[in-house]
């Protein structure tokens, strides 16, 4: 039952941890390019 | 029933963050990878989280009688008054070690929300330590003292709160000093960081010294607390035992003590800086060795919780931190100490930190050896004790030099102490020299007070020639300066606790009485009259009230018996208090024949050792508003020292 609770909770704290990875499609598109791919390759 | 579930699965998902976030905040940190920094922070918080649920879930479980719960069954009982129900919290070992674990949790997320501007690597270490402490007690906290854990039949009803903890000194003392012990991390992990990181520079200092602030300022409160509470419920008339849990409380304070004064060096002048990461680890080791020693049953004492099986897990833990710190300081203390100014002359204000720190950390010693004692003995042969007396003359002259630093340290100057300097010193002295007389003249022949009063008188104009000098040339100083003047402050409510403790320790007067209603008794020339003796019904308890007449006031020292606790009977002291002594009355028994045995103490000055204690700690608190921005600046400008990784 502990440990049913546990992940529970963990389920739940699952967002807040790790928010700073999670991105929206948005933020993805309007993220810079990585340094080596600045101008884009071929189409 | 269920909340024994909540509260075990809460528990275990604390572990399961603290343990990832610890893993995590290293990694990343190693990597100054912002991200996971973040995330790693961000686990520690969650991990906290855990912890005030945790801690709501047993707070909840003892307001409504879950009896199914152990730790509510064995701590509260139905007719206990519902405030110590709620109290009852920490009255126990595991209850109170989950309130270390959540003021950790708390503290320690302020501090980390509070680093950003240490740089993702020193945060990073940081929150990578925390977790590591936090992890370790949420792990003892749910494989080894939970305090959610079931029993197999549910009672009626519960065994209730120990006698002596059922007093209002419960409500608050044990809150503050196990809060006092919990903050000690958080300067601890943020100096280990620092060496980790190998920065040191004035934000460190800053964020650093915030937190040993918080920390002393807590213990202080706490060992005060501590000191009032026994004196009031005892009934022995003291209020300090040198009891094994009382010296690990004062250890860790000291060696804050030393630290808040010695890193005015290192902000000053740029020196002690290996020192004083010594000092802020030392303190925290000292409180992990004080959790082991009250929490193991070691070493005996009236605190002691009951001897559990958490002890060897302390002892490791305790072992892992000394192994984990000094290896550190090993590694990082010399390339920290290269580069300091050199070194100043041995009279100048520098030189007086020195010798205080020295003294201070000589009386930890003294402590320490008296503490561990017991043990040590016990491992090759008949165990040893040592009493007040062991204490009073080992530490009692390295306090006294104390009290002579205090007089003079602050009129020396930084760097070299000159002529006019040393002419300063001219007002302490005659301070001394006038008490000393004023002693003599007086009739007191004690070689202990005619050496501490005057030495106390001395420090006490030192604080006095200061204030009068701002006052007289610039009085918008003292608020300007006010980490100065708060620190003068502050001394001179040690000044007043320490005259306090001298005239109780050397002027206690005490007998042991039986009166006949009607006779009286005079001691140190209090006169008090015994009236007669009633009996008294209470909700959880029945008391034999004495009362005894003194001017027109009444006194009514009773002892009260438990029935529901097995019949355990308590002295309930009566106190009546002036600025010049206090009269402390304890009914020792009540007899057949009508009369009643009573022990009359007559206490000097012990108002005054609440009184200084409530200075001191204003001191430091108000001296320190507001200040963090000043000392922020001033370390900037005088420390611009990053050590390579």
């Amino acid at each position: 039952m502990a440990i049913i609770v546990a992940t529970l909770l963990l389920f739940l704290a699952g967002p807040f941890v790790l928010w700073p990875l999670i991105r929206t499609p948005d933020e993805i598109e309007e993220a810079p390019f990585p340094p080596g791919k600045r101008g884009g390759g071929k189409p | 029933m269920i909340l024994g579930y909540i509260g075990a699965g809460t528990l275990l998902a604390g572990v399961v963050l603290a343990g990832f976030a610890t893993l995590l905040s290293f990694w990343a940190g190693a990597r100054e990878n912002p991200t996971f920094v973040q995330i790693g922070r961000r686990a520690f918080y969650a991990a906290a989280a855990m912890t005030v649920l945790a801690g709501a879930v047993l707070e909840a479980a003892l307001l409504t009688h879950d009896f199914s719960l152990a730790y509510v069954t064995e701590h509260t009982d139905l007719s206990t008054p519902i405030a110590l129900v709620a109290a009852g919290f920490y009255g126990g070992q595991e209850g109170s070690l989950l309130y270390w674990t959540l003021i950790l949790g708390v503290l320690g997320s302020a501090s980390l929300l509070a680093s950003a501007r240490l740089g993702p690597r020193l945060a990073a270490y940081a929150a990578g330590i925390l977790a590591a402490i936090l992890a370790f007690f949420l792990f003892v906290l749910t494989i080894v003292a939970s305090p959610f854990d079931l029993l197999s039949v549910t009672p009626p009803d519960g065994l209730g709160l120990n006698p002596v903890l059922r007093d209002g000194g419960m409500l608050i003392h044990p809150p503050v000093i196990l809060a006092g012990f919990a903050s000690f991390a958080i300067p601890f992990a943020f100096a280990c960081a620092a060496l980790l990181s190998g920065r040191v520079d004035a934000a460190w200092i800053r964020h650093t010294r915030r937190f040993a602030l918080i920390a002393w300022s807590l213990q202080s409160a706490g060992l005060l607390l501590g000191m009032w509470w026994a004196y009031h419920v005892l009934g022995w008339g003291g209020y300090w035992g040198w009891d094994p849990v009382e010296n690990v409380a004062f250890m860790p304070w000291l060696a804050t003590t030393a630290y808040l004064h010695s890193a005015q060096v290192q902000e000053r002048r740029g020196r002690m800086r290996a020192w004083n990461f010594g000092l802020v680890i030392l303190a925290f080791l000292l409180v992990v060795f004080g959790t082991f020693i009250v929490r193991s049953g070691v070493v005996p004492s009236v605190h002691t919780f009951a001897i559990s099986a958490i002890g060897p897990w302390f002892l490791g833990f305790l072992g892992a931190c000394v192994v984990f710190s000094v290896t550190l300081l090993a590694l990082r203390g010399e390339r920290i100490a290269s580069g300091a100014r050199p070194a100043a002359a041995p009279v100048s204000r520098e030189g007086a930190f020195v010798l205080q720190n020295l003294l201070l950390l000589g009386v930890v010693a003294v402590v320490m050896w008296g503490t561990v004692l017991p043990l040590v003995s016990g491992m090759f042969g008949s165990q040893r004790v040592v009493g007040a007396p062991y204490y009073e003359r080992a530490a009692g002259p390295l306090l006294a030099l104390v009290l002579a630093l205090m007089a003079a340290g602050p009129l020396l100057p930084w760097r070299r102490a000159g002529r006019p300097a040393l002419l300063a010193l001219r007002w302490p002295g005659a301070a001394a020299i006038a008490a000393f007389l004023a002693l003599l003249a007086s009739g007191v022949e004690s070689i202990p007070a005619l050496v501490a009063f005057p030495l106390a008188a001395a420090a006490g104009a030192t604080v006095f020639t200061e204030y009068g000098r701002a006052l007289f040339k610039n009085r918008h100083v003292i608020v300007r300066r006010r980490r100065r003047y708060g620190a003068y402050l502050a001394h001179l409510g040690l000044v007043v606790v320490a005259v306090g403790i001298g005239a109780s320790q050397l002027g206690q007067q005490q007998t042991l009485t039986t009166l006949q209603p009607g006779q009286h008794v005079t001691v140190a020339g209090y006169t008090l009259t015994y009236e007669g003796a009633k009996d008294r019904q209470l909700s959880d308890h029945d008391e034999r009230v004495a009362t005894m007449r003194f001017g027109d006031q009444r006194l009514e020292p009773a002892r009260a018996t438990y029935a529901g606790l097995g019949g355990q009977a308590l002295t309930h002291v009566a106190i009546t208090t002036t600025p010049i002594a206090d009269v402390y009355v304890v009914l020792v028994a009540t007899n057949d024949d009508g009369s009643a045995t009573f022990q009359v103490f007559v206490n000097p000055l012990v108002t005054w050792i609440w009184a200084g204690g409530i200075v001191l700690i204003l001191g430091v608190v108000l001296g320190n508003a507001g200040e963090a921005a000043l000392a922020g600046e001033l370390a900037r400008r005088r420390l611009p020292i990053t050590l390579p990784a």
